[in-house]
């Protein structure tokens, strides 16, 4: 069995989903960046009534906010990215994988018909599906050939 | 509306004084150009004289147009340039058996193979006059120096056949004394659509005074020198009676008479690179005027055609999005560096061994699969090539540079180069963004994450999917032996890589 094989066998559900926080989309940016800090996460899925209205990642703070300390009491919504690519909870993996490369993006939040959110696909979802795959390698074993900086010089 | 231009000789005639010895042949072949300038009827702003080093290369100087003495051999390159930036000009190369087929050997080729529109001008004398006597590339076997007291044991390079060679397309030989021939074949040069190249036979009065005695002396050159007419019979000698007849071995002398007619003699074909490699190698009679005439496209042509052509396809292109798409870096300041380490902690301990167990329990994949994963390593994955900071610069321009290339990490590096520390967009995330820090006053090194895991570029491709499911590094550094930074992987190249190939 290859990979790809491996993952149009298994729904996307089955996948971890689990890389995400959520956030309402009239909160301010300051509040949003607290709690996806307190979680460690780093794309919040922005809701309105419970449904999904946009997504709001680390990319947008590098890109919108970082240098901008007036954004911080705006609301998130004028920040989010609110046309979100999102899949069917019905899918399989290989479909989230497949659209998440079409649109070029990192996120795919998988959804119920009605809306309301089940998680979010993104690339760590397939590398964890992996991962499971070759745990004694992947997990056990400490690699033994990365490299730390050093405070020796090299070279000079 | 183009009026015609009348120039003179004086017109090309600067202030300077000219600083040939007494008696040099470079004062005539000067005086040829300044009068054969005129002729062409180009404007004086158009005519540019370009030179390397030599006596010969202080020919700019005199020549009251535009003109550079530029580098040693690099005259053809530079000459190169000016054509192509701007085909209307008439560019004239001088330089001297050394510049030209020493120093400069390999630039005069590739101005043949292109076949740049250019004039070259190579003084032929056999030796190095500037620097008081000492072997060229053209003097012959045997010739004493300063360089080769005992005689020189190197066979000399003859111009018209390296030139032929090249692929110039006018290949022609002078000798300064004999200006009028000189002043045509530099006219004929001058017209010549691709590279013209002219060797001058000239005499260095000093250090290699008479090397062409034998032809260029009134006695002597009747009967020695083979002055070619296109379509005319090679015929030579004082009284005409000597001609070229084909023979085995190229060329063979005959006299005409009883057993020779003129209608046996050979006749010049200018467009024949067969005869001009046969003239070529003829020291009697020496072969003088037009030996190879062909018409080729020129370089200017070809780039400006290809020009012309890819912007109708693809529109005029924008260098600096060019400039900044790809495969830029930060040069750092030199200087001492104090890293504050911050020691991350073991992956060991952070494993969860429950979840192993669980997953242990699990049926493997197939074997086969396996191997092949165990196999691939991170330069299978073709690592993108790092946009790297120094330590010492600013936050606000780590900032510019991530937006500029959209790049979600950055890595630093110290002074010599080693990986020292990362910048990602979860740390401006986490550590920046509504602190109320201040980009400018803020430096890198401050910043940055120090110490950051990084592999080999031969680590297994499974070791960075363990950093990346374990630690849920989004990117990993790839370091070369001396932990300089190679490459960066991002989850997502690893996954579409994986998906791929597996």
């Amino acid at each position: 069995m290859d990979l790809i094989a491996g993952l149009k066998q298994e729904s996307v559900i089955k996948m971890n989903l689990a890389d995400y926080c959520t956030a309402e989309a009239d909160a301010s940016v300051k509040d949003v960046l607290a709690a996806m800090n307190a979680q460690h996460c780093h794309n919040a899925l922005i809701l309105r009534g419970g449904k999904l209205a946009g997504i709001f990642t680390d990319r947008d703070v590098l890109m919108k906010i970082a240098d901008n300390p007036e954004t911080l009491d705006k609301p998130v919504s004028d920040f989010m990215t609110s046309e979100v690519v999102t899949i069917s909870k019905a899918a399989t993996a290989a479909d989230a994988l497949a659209l998440m490369s079409l649109k070029h993006v990192r996120n795919i939040p998988v959804v119920e018909d009605d809306g309301s959110i089940v998680g979010n696909f993104t690339h760590f979802s397939v590398l964890d599906f992996l991962a499971e795959k070759f745990p004694d390698v992947t997990l056990t074993h400490y690699p033994n050939s990365f490299r730390r900086f050093s405070r020796r010089r090299h070279g000079g | 509306m183009a009026t015609e231009i009348k120039l003179t000789r004086k017109d090309f005639m600067s202030d300077q004084t000219v600083r040939w010895c007494p008696g040099c042949g470079d004062y005539a072949i000067l005086a040829t150009v300044q009068k054969t300038f005129p002729r062409l009827g180009i404007p004086k702003e158009n005519f540019v004289v370009v030179s390397g080093i030599g006596c010969s290369s202080r020919f700019p100087y005199y020549m009251d147009t535009y003109g550079i003495h530029s580098i040693h051999g690099r005259a053809p390159t530079l000459a190169t340039g000016i054509k192509l930036s701007n085909p209307e000009l008439s560019v004239w190369v001088i330089t001297g058996d050394g510049d030209a087929l020493s120093i400069g050997g390999n630039h005069i080729l590739h101005a043949g193979r292109r076949n740049v529109d250019l004039n070259i001008l190579l003084f032929n004398n056999r030796i190095y006059g500037l620097t008081k006597g000492q072997l060229s590339p053209t003097s012959p076997v045997g010739t004493r120096t300063k360089s080769s007291p005992y005689g020189s044991i190197e066979r000399p390079l003859n111009p018209v056949e390296v030139a032929l060679a090249s692929g110039a397309t006018y290949v022609a030989r002078t000798i300064d004394v004999l200006q009028k021939e000189m002043g045509e074949i530099m006219y004929q040069g001058a017209l010549h659509k691709g590279l013209s190249f002219t060797e001058i036979m000239q005499n260095c009065v000093i250090f290699n005074n008479g090397a062409w005695f034998d032809y260029s002396d009134r006695s002597k050159r009747a009967d020695n020198d083979l002055f070619l007419e296109a379509g005319k019979p090679m015929i030579f000698g004082k009284n005409k009676d000597k001609g070229l007849v084909h023979s085995d071995n190229g060329f063979k002398v005959v006299e005409i008479g009883d057993e020779y007619s003129i209608e046996d003699i050979a006749v010049h074909d200018p467009t024949s690179l067969d005869n001009a490699f046969l003239l070529s190698q003829l020291t009697y009679p020496l072969p003088l005027g037009i030996i190879y005439q062909v018409t080729k496209p020129t370089y200017c042509e070809g780039m400006w055609g290809q020009i012309e052509q890819v912007k109708a396809q693809k529109g005029v292109g924008d260098l600096n999005a060019l400039y900044r798409s790809a495969d830029t870096w930060t040069v750092v300041e030199e200087g001492e560096l104090e890293i504050k380490a911050e020691v991350r902690g073991d992956v060991e301990s952070n494993l969860d061994e429950a979840y192993v167990d669980e997953v242990l329990g699990r049926e493997p994949l197939e074997a086969d699969l396996a191997e092949q994963l165990s196999g691939l390593t991170l330069y299978d994955l073709n690592p993108k090539a790092p946009i790297t900071i120094g330590p010492t610069a600013r936050m606000d321009h780590a900032l510019y540079l991530m937006r500029e290339h959209r790049i979600g990490a950055l890595l630093v590096v110290a002074p010599d180069r080693h990986l020292t520390g990362i910048i990602t967009e979860v740390d401006i995330q986490e550590r920046l963004a509504g602190t109320g820090m201040k980009l400018h006053d803020v430096t890198v090194q401050e910043f940055m994450t120090p110490q950051p895991v990084a592999l080999p570029l031969d680590a297994s491709v499974l070791e960075a999917v363990h950093f990346m499911t374990s630690k849920r590094f989004r990117h990993l550094p790839v370091v070369d032996d001396t932990l300089r930074p190679v490459g960066v992987i991002s989850s997502r190249d690893l996954v579409e890589y994986l998906v791929k190939h597996l």
